[in-house]
C-alpha cells in the first residue's frame, strides 16, 4: 500500500523523490536537535548565555 | 567567562590585551545611516508616483527604474551596511579577537560602497537583469561575489584567531548568513554576458522563476533575517543587561530556521504554472516556519523580562521590543499568505507590499535604530545627545509603519476582492482593471503619508547621532583576554564520526528506505529508525560523563565543522527543491510548435525589462475563473520557456500581460504608451513618449540573438545571421500599419520594438507577425 502510494507520487517524475528525502532529513535532524537540547538542564547553558555580558572592555581616547 | 582574566592573574596565567577594530564599524554605521535616508527618500518618491503619476518627471526617474533602486538601496545599502557593522562589532567582542585584517576590512567597506554607487548609477539608467532584488548587471554581480569572499575571509580568519573558544549563538547566525548568501548569489546570478552591461539569465521560464524566488525569498531570510537575529541575540541582552531568555530555545531556533527557510521560496509562485509538488512543498515549509520564527520572537521579547519598566525611558529597548514584535507580525503574516487560498486573494496585490514593509521598516529598520542608538555613543565614549528625540523618532516610525501596513492591507484585500467579484450572471463586476486601481488611490496617499513619517523619523535619528558625535573623538576599546594553554582538541573525525552523527545518518537512511520499500520493508525501516534514534539518545545519556562537554558543545567550538554542517543543512533544501525542476525537460510534443521571439520582439523585450514594466505587470494568468475571464487561458509552462529571464512578475499595479498579443491594434499600444490616460482614464502608468525618440541599435541585435541561442533558445544559424535585417523588416511592417492609421514612428524607434514584443505575448505558437486585429476589442483597462 505504502509502496503503491509512493509509486503514484513519483510516477510523473522520479526526481520528486529529492524533496521527500530532503523533508525526511529535515524532520530527523530537527527531532534529534530538539531532543538533544531539551534533555539538558537549562542551567547547563548559563555560562554560554552570559557571553554577551562578559565584557571587561576598557575604552580610552586614541 | 568574565572572570577568566582575573582567574588567569590569580593563577599566574598569561593574559594579553586586544584592541578592537571599531573604525570599520563606525564607517559602516555612517554609510548605513546615509543610505537609509537615500533609500527611504526614493521609497517616498515611488510612493508619490503611484498616487500621482505626474511625479514621473524623466525617463531615468520613472517608477519602473526607481523602484528597483529603492529596494536595492534599502536591502543592500541600508540594511547591508548595518549588518556588517553589527557583525564586526559583536563578533570581535564575542570571540575576544580583533578583526583579522585591517586591510580586508577596508577593502570590504570601500568595495561595498563602490557596488552601491554602481547600482545607484546603473539602475536609473536602465541597466538591469530584470530579476527582482538581483537586478544588478553581471560586472557588478562579479564585484559582489568578490567582496563577499573578502568579508567571509575576514570573518572566518577572525574566528580562527579567537581567544573565546565557544561560539555564541549570534555567531552561528552570522555563519549561516555568510555561506548561504554566497550560494544564493552565485546560483541565481548565473548569466551569459552579451556585452558591457547586458546579460541573459542562463535559466528560462519556470526554471528561472524557481531559482529567482528561491534566491528572492532567501535574500529575505539570510540577508534581512538571520544576521539581524544574530544582532538581536547579542544586543538585546546587552541593552537589557540580562542574558537571553532561553539559550536552549535559541539552538532549536537556529537549526530549525536554517533547515526550513531555504525550502519556502516557491510560496512566491503559488497558483502559477510551476509544478504543483513544488508549490505544495513551498506552502508546507512556509507554514512550518511559523514555529521557529515565533520561538525566536518569544525568546527575544522574554529576554526583556524584569526590564519592561526600562522601556518607558530607554529608546534602545523600545526600538528592540517593537522590532522583535514586528518580526513576529511579519513571520505570522508570511506563512498565512503562503496558504494557497489566502495567496489566491493576496498575491499580486498591495497586501504583499504591506507585508514586506512590516518586515523591512518594523523589523530591520527598528532593530537598526536600536543598534545605532546603543552603539554610537559607546563608540565615541559619550551619551546619546537626545533620548527624547529618539523617543520622538520611535513614535513617528511606529505610526508611520502602522499607516503604511494598514493602508496596504486595505488596498490589497480591496483589490483582490474586486478582481474576483462577479455579478449574478457570472460576469466580472469590475471588468476594467483601472476601476480596481482608482479604488485604491486614497490608500496610496495614506501609504505616502506613513512612509514620509518614517523618513522624518530617520532624519531625526541622523541628526541626533550626528549631534552625539559632533566634536567627539572616537574611542578605542580594548580587553584583556586569558591566553588558554594549548590543550588537545578533539580531532574532526571524533566529531564527524561521533555517536550522534552516526545515529542521525542511519536514522535518515532508514526514513528514506521507509519511503521507497514495500509494506513490510517500510514498517521495518520505520521501526529501526525510531529504535536507532531513541537508542542513540539513550546511549548518549548513559555514557555521558559529568563535567565532560556534550557533542554539540564540542561542535560549537569548532567553527569549520560547524560551518560545513550549516552548509549541508542549507543545501539539503536548495538541492532537493531545485534539481528536479532544473534537470527535467518538457515533453517534446508540447515544444514542437513553439517559436522563439523574433529579433525585433527580443529587442522590444529588452526595452520592456529596461523600463521595469515587470514591476507593475505580471505575465502569469492563474487558473482561477476570474483571471481567465479577464485575461485569457491560464498560463502554461511552455508559454514562458524561452523567457530568459522569466517575466511572471510579483505585483499587478497594471493588468496581466501574458496574453496581451493581438488583443489590440498597434495604434492602441502606440497611444497607450505615449499617453496612457488617452486610452485608460485614471491609469497611473508613467508616459513613455520618449521611447519614440529612443533608437534601437540593430548592430547589437545579432549578439543578443546569439546569446539567447547559447542559453538554449532554438534559433537557427540563419535566424542569428539575419537577425538585424529581420528586425528591420518587421519594424517596417509595424510602422506602415501605424502610418495607415495616422501615427508616425521611425522603424528603429524603441516604441516600435516594444509594440512588436507586446503583440507577441501569449502567442508562442505562431510565426512572428505584426498584423493587428481588424477591430478594436472592448477596452478592459
Amino acid at each position: 500500500m505504502l509502496s503503491q502510494m509512493f509509486r503514484q507520487l513519483f510516477s510523473d517524475n522520479p526526481l520528486t523523490a529529492f524533496p521527500s528525502v530532503g523533508l525526511a532529513i529535515f524532520m530527523t535532524v530537527f527531532a534529534a536537535v530538539t531532543v538533544n537540547v531539551l534533555r539538558r538542564r537549562a542551567s547547563s547553558y548559563d555560562e554560554v548565555a552570559k557571553l554577551p555580558l562578559a565584557d571587561e572592555e576598557v575604552r580610552h581616547e586614541r | 567567562m568574565d572572570s577568566k582574566p582575573s582567574k588567569a592573574r590569580s593563577a599566574g596565567g598569561e593574559t594579553k590585551r586586544i584592541v578592537y577594530n571599531d573604525d570599520v564599524v563606525r564607517w559602516f554605521i555612517a554609510a548605513s545611516v546615509v543610505f537609509a535616508i537615500v533609500g527611504l527618500l526614493v521609497g517616498v518618491i515611488v510612493a508619490l508616483q503611484l498616487a500621482f503619476w505626474q511625479a514621473n518627471v524623466a525617463s531615468f526617474l520613472s517608477f519602473g527604474r526607481l523602484r528597483p533602486l529603492h529596494t536595492n538601496a534599502v536591502i543592500f545599502a541600508f540594511v547591508g551596511n548595518m549588518l556588517f557593522a553589527g557583525i564586526y562589532h559583536s563578533t570581535q567582542r564575542l570571540v575576544k579577537a580583533r578583526l583579522a585584517s585591517d586591510t580586508l576590512s577596508k577593502v570590504h567597506f570601500w568595495g561595498w560602497q563602490l557596488i552601491i554607487v554602481a547600482a545607484a548609477l546603473t539602475l536609473p539608467l536602465g541597466f538591469t537583469t530584470g530579476k527582482e532584488y538581483a537586478e544588478l548587471e553581471w560586472p557588478i554581480d562579479l564585484a559582489i561575489a568578490a567582496i563577499w569572499v573578502v568579508f567571509a575571509i575576514n570573518f572566518f580568519w577572525t574566528l580562527a584567531k579567537r581567544a573565546e573558544k565557544h561560539l555564541y549563538v549570534a555567531i552561528w547566525f552570522y555563519i549561516a548568513t555568510i555561506v548561504t548568501v554566497a550560494v544564493l548569489h552565485i546560483v541565481n546570478s548565473l548569466e551569459i554576458p552579451v556585452f558591457g552591461l547586458k546579460s541573459y539569465s542562463i535559466y528560462g521560464g519556470a526554471k528561472d522563476a524557481l531559482v529567482q524566488w528561491w534566491y528572492g525569498h532567501n535574500a529575505v531570510a539570510f540577508f534581512l533575517t538571520t544576521p539581524i537575529l544574530g544582532i538581536m541575540y547579542y544586543y538585546v541582552p546587552k541593552a537589557a543587561e540580562r542574558p537571553v531568555y532561553s539559550y536552549r530555545l535559541s539552538i532549536v531556533h537556529f537549526w530549525a530556521l536554517v533547515f526550513l527557510y531555504i525550502w519556502a521560496g516557491p510560496h512566491h509562485l503559488l497558483n502559477s504554472a510551476l509544478p504543483d509538488w513544488a508549490q505544495s512543498l513551498g506552502m508546507v515549509f512556509s507554514l512550518m516556519l511559523w514555529a521557529p520564527s515565533w520561538g525566536g520572537m518569544v525568546n527575544g521579547l522574554l529576554t526583556l523580562r524584569g526590564a519592561w519598566q526600562k522601556l518607558r525611558d530607554d529608546p534602545v529597548l523600545k526600538f528592540f521590543a517593537a522590532g522583535v514584535t514586528f518580526y513576529g507580525m511579519a513571520t505570522f503574516e508570511g506563512p498565512l499568505l503562503s496558504i494557497k487560498s489566502v495567496n489566491g486573494l493576496g498575491h499580486y496585490t498591495d497586501w504583499i507590499i504591506g507585508h514586506v514593509h512590516s518586515g523591512a521598516l518594523g523589523w530591520n529598520g527598528f532593530m537598526a535604530a536600536g543598534f545605532f542608538y546603543w552603539v554610537v555613543p559607546r563608540l565615541y565614549g559619550t551619551k546619546l545627545r537626545s533620548p527624547r528625540l529618539a523617543n520622538t523618532h520611535f513614535w513617528l516610525g511606529t505610526v508611520g509603519i502602522l499607516l503604511y501596513m494598514i493602508s496596504m492591507w486595505v488596498a490589497g484585500i480591496t483589490q483582490g476582492m474586486m478582481w474576483r467579484a462577479v455579478n449574478d450572471q457570472g460576469a466580472l463586476l469590475y471588468p476594467n482593471f483601472v476601476e480596481t486601481l482608482i479604488a485604491l488611490r486614497p490608500m496610496y496617499w495614506t501609504r505616502l503619508f506613513g512612509g514620509t513619517l518614517y523618513l522624518v523619523g530617520m532624519l531625526l535619528m541622523a541628526w541626533n547621532l550626528w549631534q552625539t558625535i559632533a566634536g567627539k573623538k572616537p574611542v578605542e576599546a580594548s580587553v584583556e583576554v586569558y591566553v588558554e594553554p594549548a590543550t588537545e582538541q578533539p580531532r574532526w573525525t571524533e566529531l564527524v564520526f561521533a555517536r550522534p552523527m552516526i545515529g542521525a545518518v542511519l536514522a535518515i537512511a532508514l526514513v528514506v528506505a521507509f519511503g521507497v520499500a514495500d509494506v513490510i520493508g517500510a514498517i521495518t525501516a520505520l521501526f529501526l529508525a525510531v529504535l536507532i534514534g531513541v537508542g542513540t539518545i539513550f546511549l548518549g545519556q548513559l555514557f555521558h560523563k559529568e563535567g565532560k562537554p556534550t557533542w554539540h558543545r564540542l561542535l560549537e567550538g569548532r567553527a569549520m565543522i560547524f560551518t560545513v554542517i550549516t552548509v549541508l543543512a542549507v543545501l539539503a533544501g536548495g538541492v532537493a527543491e531545485l534539481i528536479p525542476v532544473l534537470v527535467v525537460k518538457p515533453a517534446e510534443a508540447g515544444m514542437k510548435h513553439l517559436q522563439p521571439y523574433s529579433s525585433l520582439e527580443l529587442e522590444g523585450r529588452d526595452i520592456y525589462i529596461r523600463e521595469g514594466c515587470y514591476v507593475c505587470h505580471s505575465q502569469m494568468i492563474r487558473p482561477f475563473r476570474w483571471e481567465t475571464m479577464r485575461y485569457g487561458d491560464a498560463s502554461r509552462l511552455e508559454d514562458s520557456i524561452y523567457d530568459h529571464p522569466f517575466q511572471w512578475g510579483s505585483k499587478r499595479t497594471g493588468p496581466d500581460l501574458a496574453r496581451e498579443g493581438q488583443k489590440y491594434p498597434n495604434l492602441w499600444h502606440y497611444k497607450h504608451m505615449t499617453d496612457p490616460r488617452s486610452i485608460s482614464e485614471g491609469s497611473n502608468m508613467p508616459p513613455y513618449a520618449y521611447l519614440l525618440d529612443g533608437k534601437v541599435d540593430f548592430s547589437l541585435t545579432n549578439k543578443k540573438v546569439s546569446a539567447m541561442k547559447s542559453v538554449g533558445v532554438p534559433y537557427t544559424d540563419q535566424q542569428v545571421s539575419a537577425s538585424a535585417a529581420d528586425a528591420r523588416a518587421q519594424a517596417d511592417v509595424i510602422v506602415k500599419d501605424l502610418a495607415d492609421n495616422g501615427a508616425t514612428a521611425a522603424p528603429d524607434s524603441e516604441l516600435v520594438a516594444l509594440i512588436a514584443y507586446l503583440q507577441r505575448l501569449g502567442r508562442k505558437n505562431v510565426e512572428p507577425t505584426s498584423a493587428a486585429p481588424s477591430a478594436q476589442r472592448q477596452d478592459t483597462r
